[in-house]
């Protein structure tokens, strides 16, 4: 019988595990998505505030953040599923949104209230 | 010397030894370069291999990232090290890691099996749609080339599927390569799987969460994406052509290997079924919503109601007070319980009290009197009105709300709606 | 050790052994084909590596007999007449399979029929190409169909050895490594196709992949097979020079130099002019090769060693647009290929002489084929830019339904594999590990590198060909006292220990057989007989190993069957 080292695959690593540079070098469309997730619970959140507490200024300001937000990044989303906007400029939509996002919470923020 | 710090790399290399199978751990190296812009990662891997430590293993072939053998995580993204150059990287350091979600062998080396197989269930080979000696005559800049492009240059290096993090949350989901390779197939009018790739892939498309990142990473500047976005959009556009051929009997492909799919018929069906009871369920919601805040308020069948508030001697005579009164209250179909306070200013002259409702004109929180400044103040973004109603100050649009009231055997009764 | 059977074993992955497995495929589905390669499915082998494009006739202003003068103009008439026309005539139904079974798709003309380009040597322009990257649009499809057809692959399986019978004269399998876990394998076969590639990178610039050895060639010499004109090894006079970089000596692809750019010397000179006014850089790889090394030697090279390349007055946009690929490649080094000149210098590229072999692929051993560049014959004393992946994929495809028709005959008697000869073969491998403070293979390969690249190189002559014969035995000799460390999982030295046996092997090849040639003669230049001799220089050199293992060498003229060189003159 001829001896033989027992070799086995170490299993996968994990996105991101054990990566020190990961996070620096996570690219914008996956924090568009992970921001349009994270607004989503947000909006849960505020909302059950916004109930409970009835009109803080704060939480309403939050609140509108995070539907603002929860609604340009969707709206990202269904711009490049029905290929209304190419692929390719995917950077440039995302800041284009995020920047109308701003706007019109500004607006809303001082106009309306 | 400041030159030979330049010229020094510090270099964190993963290390997996399969005979010890423990979890790996990184080593670091200092490596001499001479030139950052000349020198690649695979030349850095091969100079540690070489000088400093003969068991580092590594995959490597053509050297010209037209193999895809070479791919890594390298500094946090996936590159390959035959195209990476020392230069290219801001860190000042390098940190070399093995792709994620392949099982590790040695080292940066991983077993790409997984890969292969996901790819093949994307059904990525040519099938001749019909039987034919001449190469097909296609215009160069007709549009399905121009959709194809040079998505066929794929090199199955496995950056993408490595970058992906929904990868390994979904077992049915066959990666961006394999997805990209389908694309170009169903794009191909010389192909003749395409009912059968489409009801393989369409499925896996709905995994992408549109985080782009396998177009981010991808050497060779391809957008497996925009592939994905392309076939469901192609799905959309089947689903709705007006007459759905029925399979002819040369359509029906004899190929043992690759049975006809006999959902894909119900599945289409069903798409277009689905698309078109969300489109309408849609419409209903929206339009219903909008039409009865259109004609709600006109249809309004709620009568008018005398509400009890107190008796008359509650109220002090020229002072401000505070009621609660409770009624039914019917909105459309939701019948209510309601308590709603009140502010009755008592004057002399019984004509020139006024009964207020207490509810702000800007955004309807209540207001409450202060009794020191003889004013109405609201709490919520400090509108502030006159003890005759008026707006004194903020945002309030009009004066406060009144109520008709009249009084029956000393008591106080207020009409609301 | 594990045993594995098959009827057909192929070993290699690249275009000749890919479209041997699919044409023996379905010629017979019930045929067990085993695929073996030293890399990942599909990933290995130089055809993926293929820039520039296939030659092919598709025009009906074209012909078979124009593209066989070329090719045998090319070759300085010494191909195998035989194999040269099979080749060009074959090459047109292979090339239609392509895209009518595989899915290639070539570059078109804007209406839409297939794009050829000029390349160098052709009196037509017939490479069909895509882009500047033909070889992964090949490779990746035809992988594909593997995949499609659910043929086995075995990836990372190095061969190491035929194995033969009792008598040597059949082979019966191949004696493989899996170098993912170190372990040995003995695959039997009924027929056994090698078509690893060749991939001459025994030399300081190399084009193919670093991962080439001349494994198949080794295999093949040491299994006792006939070579022919092993002296004839083409250098490609456009490879990149990047220092101390693993990608120096990649190709920039003749396209470039068929598209017009022009090549200087340190002084500015378009020294092309000098060697061949009449088709400057656009003349063949030996004569543009011998140019540049000939400039570089009288001292008119550029400082890092080579010449310039400079393409720019094609307009940037010109350049960038048709070869994507090469600008890209240039631009990671910071070199700017559509705007500024490129230092190059000429890369060892490909070995025309090989393994003898008929027009069914097969050679002087029973059940052995080989296609591709494992095989010698076809390109003679030059290779044509654009013919190698021709050759490749046409005996390849031959290959595999010749195996198919072979195994119809004589598959059921399956020979015995010679007893001990896989365990004694083993023990020798696995040597090294004994060694604990033996010497690495890394300088012997380099140091093998120089020597060939100075003695053995572009230019030879008499002197430095006896030494580089001797100083290739003073590395053989050392290589028995290599030593290698660490488990056999996926260990680089030891590989690169295999590579090296395999190249010394391939490189004493050479050497002897340049030594016999006494003229100059394409890519074989011998600057102690500058000239070409069409007396007595239309003669194939073969050699195999003897008995003792001492090389038996014979000549033998050339059949100028269906060509002479004078009926082209007469032209």
């Amino acid at each position: 019988m001829e001896q033989r080292t027992i070799l086995e695959h170490r299993k996968p690593l994990q996105w991101g595990e054990q990566d020190p540079n990961r996070l620096k070098n996570t690219p914008v469309g996956m924090w568009a998505w992970l921001w349009q997730r994270i607004s989503a619970l947000a909006i849960i959140f505020f909302l059950a505030l916004h109930l409970t507490l009835t009109y803080k200024p704060i939480i309403q300001f939050l609140l509108l953040m995070s539907v603002t937000f929860h609604a340009v990044l969707g709206l990202r989303v269904i711009l490049l599923d029905f290929n209304i906007i190419n692929v390719k400029y995917q950077k440039a939509l995302i800041a284009g949104l995020g920047a109308t996002g701003i706007l019109m919470i500004a607006i809303i923020w001082t106009g309306i209230y | 010397m400041v030159r030979e710090y330049e010229h020094t790399k510090t270099v964190s290399v993963f290390r997996y030894d399969p005979s010890i199978r423990d979890e790996g751990h990184f080593d670091t190296f200092e490596i001499q370069i001479a030139d950052k812009r000349l020198t690649t990662i695979l030349d850095v891997l091969l100079k540690i291999q070489k000088e400093q430590d003969p068991t580092l293993s590594f995959r490597f072939a053509c050297r010209v990232s037209m193999c895809g053998s070479c791919a890594l995580v390298i500094n946090g993204k996936e590159r390959l090290a035959c195209k990476t150059v020392v230069g290219d990287l801001k860190e000042k350091e390098i940190t070399i890691r093995p792709l994620n979600h392949f099982p590790i062998i040695k080292d940066l080396v991983v077993d790409m099996d997984p890969f292969f197989e996901k790819y093949k269930e994307a059904m990525p080979y040519f099938d001749p749609k019909e039987d034919t000696e001449e190469p097909a005559v296609i215009k160069p800049d007709s549009k399905e080339r121009r959709d194809i492009g040079l998505s066929t240059e794929c090199i199955a290096c496995g950056c993408c599927v490595s970058s992906c993090s929904m990868v390994n949350y979904h077992d049915a989901y066959c990666g961006p390569a394999a997805i990209n390779r389908a694309f170009t197939l169903l794009a191909d009018s010389r192909d003749g799987l395409n009912e059968q790739r489409m009801s393989k892939v369409l499925d896996s498309c709905y995994n992408c969460r549109t985080e782009l990142n396998c177009t981010d990473v991808c050497p060779k500047e391809i957008s497996p994406t925009r592939a994905i976005k392309y076939i469901q959009k192609q799905a959309c556009i089947e689903a709705f052509r007006k007459k759905e051929k029925t399979p002819t009997q040369e359509d029906i492909r004899s190929d043992a290997k690759i049975p006809a799919d006999v959902e894909d018929n119900s599945r289409r069906r069903f798409l277009k079924q689905m698309t078109y009871g969300l489109g309408a369920a849609t419409a209903a919601v929206v339009g219903g919503v909008l039409a009865s805040a259109a004609v709600g308020p006109t249809l309004r069948k709620t009568p008018k109601q005398w509400i009890h508030a107190g008796e008359m001697e509650g109220f002090p005579l020229n002072r401000v007070s505070t009621a609660n009164i409770q009624y039914t209250n019917l909105d459309g179909f939701y019948k209510s319980k309601k308590t709603t306070p009140i502010m009755i200013y008592r004057k002399p002259d019984i004509n020139q009290s006024v009964v207020y409702s207490s509810r702000c004109t800007h955004l309807g929180c209540t207001v409450r009197w202060d009794e020191g400044k003889q004013i109405f103040l609201c709490a919520c973004h400090g509108g502030a009105f006159n003890s005759d109603g008026s707006v004194k100050d903020g945002p309030p649009p009009r004066p406060l709300d009144r109520y008709a009231f009249k009084i029956q055997d000393g008591a106080l009764f207020v009409e609301v709606v | 050790m594990e045993k594995l059977s098959t009827d057909i074993l192929i070993i290699g992955m690249g275009g000749a052994a890919q479209l041997a497995a699919l044409n023996a495929y379905d010629a017979n589905p019930d045929l067990n084909i085993l695929i073996v390669t030293k890399a990942l499915r599909g990933k290995g082998g130089c055809s993926r590596m293929v820039q520039g494009g296939f030659n092919v006739v598709l025009n009906q202003n074209d012909s078979h007999q124009k593209h066989f003068a070329d090719t045998l103009k090319g070759g300085q008439f010494i191909n195998n007449q035989e194999l040269a026309r099979i080749m060009v005539e074959q090459a047109t139904p292979t090339i239609k399979e392509m895209e009518t079974k595989y899915g290639c798709f070539f570059d078109r003309n804007p209406d839409g029929t297939i794009h050829q380009k000029p390349f160098a040597g052709q009196s037509f322009d017939r490479t069909v190409h895509k882009g500047d990257l033909t070889g992964i649009e090949i490779i990746s499809r035809t992988t594909e169909q593997i995949m499609k057809r659910n043929i086995p692959v075995l990836e990372e399986h190095r061969a190491l050895e035929l194995l033969t019978d009792n008598t040597g004269k059949q082979v019966t399998g191949a004696l493989i490594l899996d170098m993912k876990c170190g372990e040995f394998k003995v695959v039997e076969s009924a027929a056994t196709l090698v078509a690893t590639g060749g991939g001459p990178t025994h030399y300081r610039f190399f084009a193919p992949g670093p991962e080439k050895s001349l494994d198949g060639l080794g295999m093949l010499y040491r299994a006792g097979v006939r070579m022919v004109d092993m002296e004839m090894l083409q250098f490609h006079p456009t490879g990149l020079i990047v220092p101390g970089s693993v990608v120096a000596g990649s190709l920039l692809e003749e396209g470039l130099r068929g598209a017009g750019a022009h090549l200087l010397n340190s002084e500015g000179e378009r020294y092309m002019k000098r060697y061949d006014p009449e088709k400057k850089e656009r003349a063949t790889r030996d004569v543009v090769s011998r140019s540049s090394f000939l400039e570089m030697a009288a001292g008119r090279g550029y400082d890092h060693g080579g010449v310039h390349i400079i393409a720019s007055h094609l307009g940037p946009e010109f350049v960038e647009k048709n070869f994507p690929g090469m600008c890209l490649r240039c631009r990671i080094f910071g070199y700017d290929l559509a705007r500024k000149p490129v230092p190059v210098s000429p890369t060892a590229h490909y070995l025309m002489g090989g393994a003898v072999f008929d027009a069914n692929c097969q050679t002087s051993l029973e059940r052995l084929f080989v296609a591709g560049e494992d095989s010698g014959g076809v390109h003679g004393a030059n290779r044509l830019g654009g013919n190698g992946i021709a050759d490749s994929c046409v005996f390849g495809r031959l290959a595999g339904k010749a195996m198919a028709e072979y195994l119809k005959k004589n598959g059921d008697k399956k020979a015995e594999t010679s007893i001990g000869l896989a365990e004694e073969l083993k023990a020798r491998y696995t040597e090294p590990f004994n060694r604990k403070d033996g010497i690495s293979p890394y300088p012997l390969r380099d140091q093998l590198r120089e020597l060939n690249w100075n003695k053995v190189g572009v230019a030879r002559n008499e002197t430095d060909l006896n030494d580089g014969i001797r100083e290739i035995d003073a590395i053989s000799d050392e290589t028995k006292s290599v030593g290698i460390d660490g488990i056999k999982a996926y260990n680089l030295p030891w590989n690169n220990f295999i590579d090296l046996l395999n190249m010394i092997e391939v490189s004493r090849m050479v050497a002897s057989s340049a030594l016999l040639r006494k003229e100059t003669r394409g890519a074989h230049f011998r600057e102690d007989y500058p000239d070409q001799d069409d007396q007595n220089g239309l003669i194939n050199f073969f050699q195999e190993r003897g008995k003792d293992g001492v090389p038996v060498f014979e000549q033998k003229p050339v059949d100028l069957k269906y060509l002479k060189p004078v009926d082209v003159k007469k032209q």
